[in-house]
């Protein structure tokens, strides 16, 4: 029973991996410029000195220095959001859980609101040195360093209390809530609507050099995360049951935190809020493969990579040329396919 | 002519009265509106340039040209101005165009007895005129009005002989705000496609309206041979900053870095200074050299 259910996940993963291949063949293919698939395809081909190139320049830079690190950023910010989110649910114990829980996603909104309203202004030095670069890094230590301070509160010299950081995180959610609503407040007619387009979610940013960034610290946290399955898996027995196995308990709640609140920093740096993935996917996969995080996470990552790919590219051809942000496709989409996966297991009784 | 004479007459007369007793309340005259507040950044332009400024008690946020105008009592944003606020400074009237509100202040406002007047958003010259005009019939200054406009008018009519020389006109896009994401840039049926269209060029993005993000990809595939932004403090963009990204890298624009840009409140505003705002587009498009020509 238990060797089937291990062949089906392994079996599960390896589908995955091909549907995301084909998937990103796929998006390097397709696009608001007109240029068929068959020449986009060559120009991502003959980068492996595989065939000589016979396509236009223009065709050779949209699909290099466009398309394709968008491509590239939509499987990264993708696969981070799933994996923290089935991460932090696992920790949390609790199906609601989401990275927006811990403080990341709002603390990054909160600094990137700042530095759109006061960029101007009181932050202008910083703007002035920083310029383009200046608001992915502030959300991104926005993000980090609420997380902190949410991990900070919750713990005591008895360890971190679970239950205490969820308060925690509800409650910073809320301060940092109010901080946009005073930035909002200030900003003017061109800042509201930059910040409005901000919290929509886009890859629309994407350049090899933010790209590599992102990566860099998105791949080192998803590839730890990975390597805390087991611990994770004991965890879901109760705390006093893991610390029994030998888990370090508060150690690994703290290493999970931290790499989660990196990775969707990073993620929430580059392209905005995207709600539902870190929420959604975990749930998905759980519902089909069951909760051992072995393959709960490597699942997750693939599936939130593809179904963040698949968005992306509604988004930028389904009202062309202008594009739909990615945060109102992802919570389209998944909205009512959570709602429908609820209702069809409840009736089966096997929520 | 003869009833606006009369009106004057009697304008003069009643003021006189005010003057006599001083006790007798202003709001009470049927006369040309002494306590104005503008809830517009185009109609304070208009007031001030009609040499009327005296007469304004209270401005909104937008209302930031000229810089004495920042300096009056505050009602707020305009779409977002207070009641109770804008009583305080007891109006005669209230100047304000359509999307200034929130709907229930505005008919609180109404219902405790302010004048209070609408005009055209509509991002036009049309509007521009109307707005030019109506204020000035308002605060009883007809003649000065028709005087403005036929100033603006001028500039504008200038730009139009100016824009007519060129053989080729650009295709000019106008971006909101571009950085670390998909930028915004201007459809069709808003300010900055009016303006570039009176400038004499041709709006590169089409497709859609108002402001939106596009993928730099249909960035590339509109082919802007300029890109017009906004000046703002802390917020302006050099061209080399902007055509280092991908997208706009890839436009004929960023051939020669032609980038324009303008004070955000003299392009879009819609006010009196739409004629320079005008001029000045076609000449950073087009060159000093053919305004020469066309006189």
């Amino acid at each position: 029973m238990n060797l089937q259910r291990e062949m089906r996940a392994q079996w599960t993963l390896g589908l995955l991996g091909m549907l995301l291949l084909f998937t990103l063949v796929i998006s390097v293919g397709v696009g608001p410029m007109s240029l068929s698939m068959a020449e986009s395809l060559q120009v991502a081909i003959s980068r492996f000195g595989l065939i000589e190139l016979s396509v236009p320049q223009h065709v050779v830079s949209v699909v290099e220095s466009i398309r394709m690190p968008r491509t590239v950023l939509g499987m990264l910010v993708g696969a981070a959001l799933a994996v923290s989110g089935a991460a932090i649910q696992g920790l949390f114990r609790n199906p609601l859980a989401d990275p927006g829980l811990i403080g990341v996603s709002g603390g990054a909104a909160f600094a990137a609101v700042a530095s759109i309203v006061l960029g101007g202004t009181v932050l202008s030095p910083l703007s002035a040195r920083l310029g383009i670069y200046m608001l992915p890094l502030m959300a991104f230590l926005g993000g980090f360093i609420t997380t902190l301070v949410v991990a900070w509160i919750a713990t005591s010299r008895f360890g971190t209390s679970i239950t205490t950081m969820l308060l925690a995180g509800i409650a910073i959610n809320i301060v940092t809530g109010s901080g946009i609503g005073i930035f909002t407040y200030m900003a003017d007619d061109a800042m509201l609507r930059t910040l409005t387009f901000w919290q929509m979610g886009s890859l629309g940013g994407a350049t090899w050099d933010n790209v590599i960034a992102a990566a860099t610290m998105i791949l080192l946290a998803v590839v730890l995360i990975l390597r805390y399955a087991k611990s994770l898996n004991a965890l879901l027995l109760g705390e006093s049951e893991a610390r029994h196995l030998g888990v370090d308990v508060d150690r690994i709640k703290m290493k999970v935190i931290l790499l989660s609140a990196l990775a969707v920093g990073a993620a929430v740096a580059v392209s905005g809020m995207i709600g539902f993935v870190g929420l959604v996917v975990p749930h998905i996969v759980r519902m089909s493969l069951g909760p051992d995080h072995r393959y709960l996470l490597p699942a997750s990552a693939l599936l939130g990579a593809l179904f963040l790919l698949l968005a992306d590219m509604v988004s930028r051809t389904i009202i062309a040329p202008a594009e739909l942000p990615i945060g109102l496709i992802t919570a389209i989409i998944g909205g009512p396919f959570f709602i429908g996966l609820i209702v069809f297991r409840a009736r089966k009784g096997g929520l | 002519m003869k009833q606006t004479r009369l009106h004057s007459v009697l304008r003069t007369a009643t003021a006189s009265v005010v003057l006599c007793c001083a006790a007798f309340s202003v709001s009470s005259v049927q006369a040309a509106p002494e306590r104005i507040v503008s809830a517009d950044g185009s109609l304070t332009e208009i007031v001030y340039a009609l040499g009327e400024e005296q007469r304004l008690v209270g401005v909104d946020t937008t209302s930031t040209h000229p810089a004495a105008a920042t300096d009056l009592p505050q009602i707020g944003y305009k779409r977002n101005i207070s009641a109770e606020g804008t009583l305080s400074l007891s109006p005669d009237v209230i100047i304000a165009t359509q999307n200034s509100g929130p709907d229930k202040v505005v008919n609180q406002l109404k219902a405790a007895g302010v004048d209070f007047r609408v005009y055209s958003e509509a991002p036009s010259l049309a509007a521009v005129e109307e707005k030019i005009k109506y204020v000035a019939e308002l605060l009883d200054k007809p003649a000065k009005g028709e005087q403005l406009w036929a100033q603006v008018k001028l500039k504008v009519d200038n730009a139009k002989a100016q824009a007519a020389t060129v053989s080729q006109p650009l295709r000019v896009m106008f971006v909101l705000s571009a950085g670390d994401r998909s930028p915004l840039v201007a459809g069709s049926n808003n300010g900055a496609d009016t303006m570039i269209r009176l400038a004499g060029g041709i709006n590169a993005v089409e497709g859609f309206e108002g402001y939106k993000p596009m993928p730099v990809e249909a960035l590339v595939a509109a082919r802007p041979d300029v890109i017009l932004m906004m000046a703002r403090p802390g917020h302006t963009m050099s061209a080399e900053t902007l055509f280092a990204q991908p997208g706009f890298a890839m436009t004929p624009a960023a051939k020669e870095q032609r980038l324009v840009t303008m004070n955000g409140l003299k392009l879009l505003g819609f006010g009196p200074r739409i004629g320079d705002a005008i001029s000045e587009l076609t000449t950073a498009l087009y060159g000093d050299q053919n305004a020469q020509a066309a006189r």
